[in-house]
């Protein structure tokens, strides 16, 4: 018999077992991160739904299987990774199988002066104090146990250094696969961004899985904006749908910088997105836009926080799910603004379209505001498709399925249309509407 | 081309349309008049195929088919066009992509082949330019943010490509400054032929001023109270639509044509 207990020390022995062959091993002050941090996840265990971060979102299939850490042995064929590019984009790539760095995979270009773009263990068997300004006094909220079973591992992921005011000359490709042959592997890359002031780049994370074994990914990326940096930051989530995916964003931005979030969750059996903005200066401004889609039994949930915690910060939330079957989407999105944050800006909105009867949308605002110059708005709604929309559709010759798919794909199209990355935006757009016209009721989109 | 006859609908628990009787042949084009709420709306959309409205007694046939059992798109493949008093707007519905898709569905269901990209949008622009529809316009999602006398050109842009057989115009001159009217005007007229035919939802007379029609109707309370010639519709602009009651309440459609 299993309890929630006995996997997490599972977990833990496991982890134990394999510190002393890990990137910086020697490095004693990097050895009692990881090692704290395990004690962390030891004490916190897997969340149950009786915490409110996790109310709606049940990862009670986490405590029952174990997803092997140490499955690195996979060799990949260089064309099985073809489907998971993007020809008319050019970037420099990094890809990992089970959250390992495969450099006969990986591709990067000549980078520009300034730039640092390594793989996470590389930077921890050579400079680990690179990773001072992220891990020292060890960051993250560690009180969070999957944040915590992140840092215990700590093995490898993406380092990317920017200093002032340079330019990432192209996109970069962060591409996460997981794979199983046999074994149920757990992939839990770190990524970190450190973008000097007046820097500037783009970054696609897309996560992907090779075959229909079952996986766990707990990714963990934590990204720093200096002074008026800039950062547009993609994430594609299509993993198999049996697996588990985790993720945890978490940005620190200084004044004048701009992150901008774009999330589409399309795979998995259960996903949960988290991102944690805190707006530390003067004219730093967010924009996070996501879209997740789900069908059958799958689960997603998109966990927002924003901090505004310095006066003249703007934060701009549009978070869309479309769910059918008996998919489940949860938006839950917190704006703090801190008693000193006047002329704070926040708007945040969750839009739902549910396709079937039996599928749900959870939407949950909160707003936590101690200052009182501050416009803030939010609104959600979850609704069905509009039946004026179909019959004018219809009235001009569409057929009911093809009316109802141009209407989603329509109400997908307005989160896709803000892409900046125009050849992302087309690719993933084609990908909706491949998984919409498998959905009951629109088959003839094509 | 299309003959109802003694047509009742419901909508919930209300009865709206009380027993109309109309009858339009190829080449005609009809001009419905009538009080707010006399149920003009209603009898388009029924037309048309919305759902939520129960045919409580009655019949619609359309080139000699019966109308009401087909679904809205089989209508529009055979033909039927209505032009909407409002308009909705589509978000994320770009403008020529669903025409272009609604003009395929039509052709493949007549066996023929679907139009290529190249050949729509230069028919598209044509037909844009004959009815002044901004080409902006063309690349924008489905009436979004249109004014409304943009989203009645789009209306008439739509009709000009889909070349219907039966065009219902519901006060499609409702919101158009005076080009735009002439233009509009000028679309329909230019669809005219002796095949196709036209009924047209106006509560102005100027409109018939530019096209003018065969017969004009009287709808009120759910039926036809009167029919004419394009003089009535002069009589009403004058008189208004109380010099009908006064005269004689319920008197019999002067029935034209069968
Ligand atoms: N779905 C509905 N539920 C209840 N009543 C309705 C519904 N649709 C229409 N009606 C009523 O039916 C009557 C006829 O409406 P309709 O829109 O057909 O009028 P109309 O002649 O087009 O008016 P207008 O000239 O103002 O456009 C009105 O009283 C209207 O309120
Ligand atoms: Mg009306």
């Amino acid at each position: 018999m299993n309890t929630a207990a006995d996997m997490v020390d599972r977990y833990c022995r496991e982890l134990a077992s394999i510190a002393p062959t890990l990137p910086a091993a020697e490095v004693p002050w990097i050895q009692q991160i990881r090692n704290k941090a395990r004690d962390d996840f030891a004490r916190l265990g897997f969340p149950t739904r009786l915490q409110e971060a996790w109310h709606y979102t049940n990862v009670g299939a986490l405590q029952r299987r174990f997803f092997e850490l140490a499955n690195s042995g996979i060799s990949v064929d260089p064309n099985a990774i073809e489907p998971f590019l993007y020809p008319d984009i050019d970037s420099h790539r990094l890809v990992f199988i089970n959250g390992i760095h495969a450099p006969e995979l990986s591709e990067i270009g000549t980078l520009p002066d300034g730039v640092i773009l390594e793989n996470l263990a590389t930077t921890l068997a050579q400079t680990p104090e690179q990773l001072e300004p992220f891990i020292g006094g060890r960051k993250l909220p560690l009180e969070h146990a999957f944040n915590a079973l992140n840092t215990a591992l700590l093995r490898d992921g993406t380092c990317l250094h920017l200093a002032p005011n340079t330019q990432l000359d192209k996109p970069l490709h962060l591409l996460f696969l997981s794979a199983g042959e046999g074994q149920e592997s757990c992939s839990q890359p770190r990524n970190l961004i450190l973008a000097g002031a007046g820097s500037q780049a783009v970054v696609l994370e897309s996560y992907h899985s090779l075959g229909e074994a079952a996986c766990f990914t707990n990714s963990c990326s934590d990204i720093i904006l200096e002074a008026d940096a800039q950062l547009h930051h993609y994430k594609l989530q299509e993993e198999n749908r049996h697996s588990y995916h985790i993720a945890n964003l978490q940005v620190q931005q200084n004044s004048g910088s701009h992150f901008e979030s774009h999330l589409l969750s399309l795979g998995a059996a259960l996903a949960r997105h988290e991102l944690h903005v805190d707006l530390n200066g003067e004219g730093a401004h967010c924009t996070l836009n996501g879209l997740y889609l789900g069908n059958g039994r799958q689960h997603a949930d998109c966990h927002t926080q924003v901090r505004h915690i310095h006066p003249g910060t703007d934060s701009h939330q549009a978070y869309k799910g479309i769910l059918d079957g008996r998919a489940r989407g949860v938006f839950n999105g917190r704006v703090y603004v801190h008693p000193q944050a006047q002329q704070t800006n926040a708007e945040q909105s969750n839009h739902n379209l549910l396709l079937s009867a039996n599928a749900e949308a959870d939407t949950k605002p909160e707003l936590e505001i101690y200052a009182d110059d501050v416009r803030c708005s939010h609104g959600a709604t979850v609704g069905q498709l509009d039946e004026d929309m179909i019959f004018y559709l219809r009235s001009r010759g569409l057929p009911e399925d093809a009316a109802r798919g141009l209407l989603t794909l329509g109400f997908a199209r307005e989160l896709l249309d803000r892409m900046p990355l125009k050849p992302l935006s087309v690719q993933l757009e084609q990908k909706i509407t491949d998984i919409l016209s498998q959905s009951d009721g629109m088959k003839s989109l094509k | 081309m299309l003959k109802i006859n003694n047509l009742h609908v419901r909508v919930g628990e209300k009865t709206i349309l009380n027993g109309i009787d109309l009858a339009v042949k190829p080449g005609e084009v009809h001009a419905i008049m009538g009080p707010n709420g006399s149920g003009k709306s209603t009898l388009s959309h029924v037309l048309a195929g919305r759902e939520g409205y129960e045919v409580i007694e009655g019949e619609v046939l359309y080139q000699g088919n019966n109308l009401l059992d087909l679904s809205p798109e089989a209508r529009a493949h055979a033909g039927l066009f209505l032009g909407f008093q409002y308009p909705v707007e589509i978000p994320g519905v770009n403008n020529m992509y669903f025409l272009k898709a609604a003009i395929n569905a039509r052709r493949v269901v007549q066996g023929r082949n679907e139009l290529d990209a190249f050949d729509f949008i230069q028919m598209a622009k044509t037909k844009a330019k004959l009815v002044g529809l901004d080409e902006s316009l063309l690349q924008r999602s489905v009436n979004e943010g249109f004014s409304g006398g943009e989203k009645k050109r789009n209306e008439i842009f739509q009709m000009a490509v889909l070349e219907p057989i039966l065009a219902i115009l519901d006060e499609t001159d409702s919101g158009l400054d005076i080009d735009a009217l002439r233009i509009v005007a000028e679309g329909v007229n230019a669809l005219r032929d002796p095949e196709r035919s036209v009924i047209l939802v106006t509560h102005y007379q100027r409109l018939l001023d530019y096209i003018v029609p065969d017969y004009v109707h009287v709808l009120s309370e759910g039926r036809i109270v009167r029919s004419g010639g394009r003089e009535l519709a002069l009589t009403l602009e004058e008189k208004g639509y109380g010099w009908l009651k006064e005269k004689s309440p319920h008197i019999a459609p002067a029935g034209p044509g069968a």
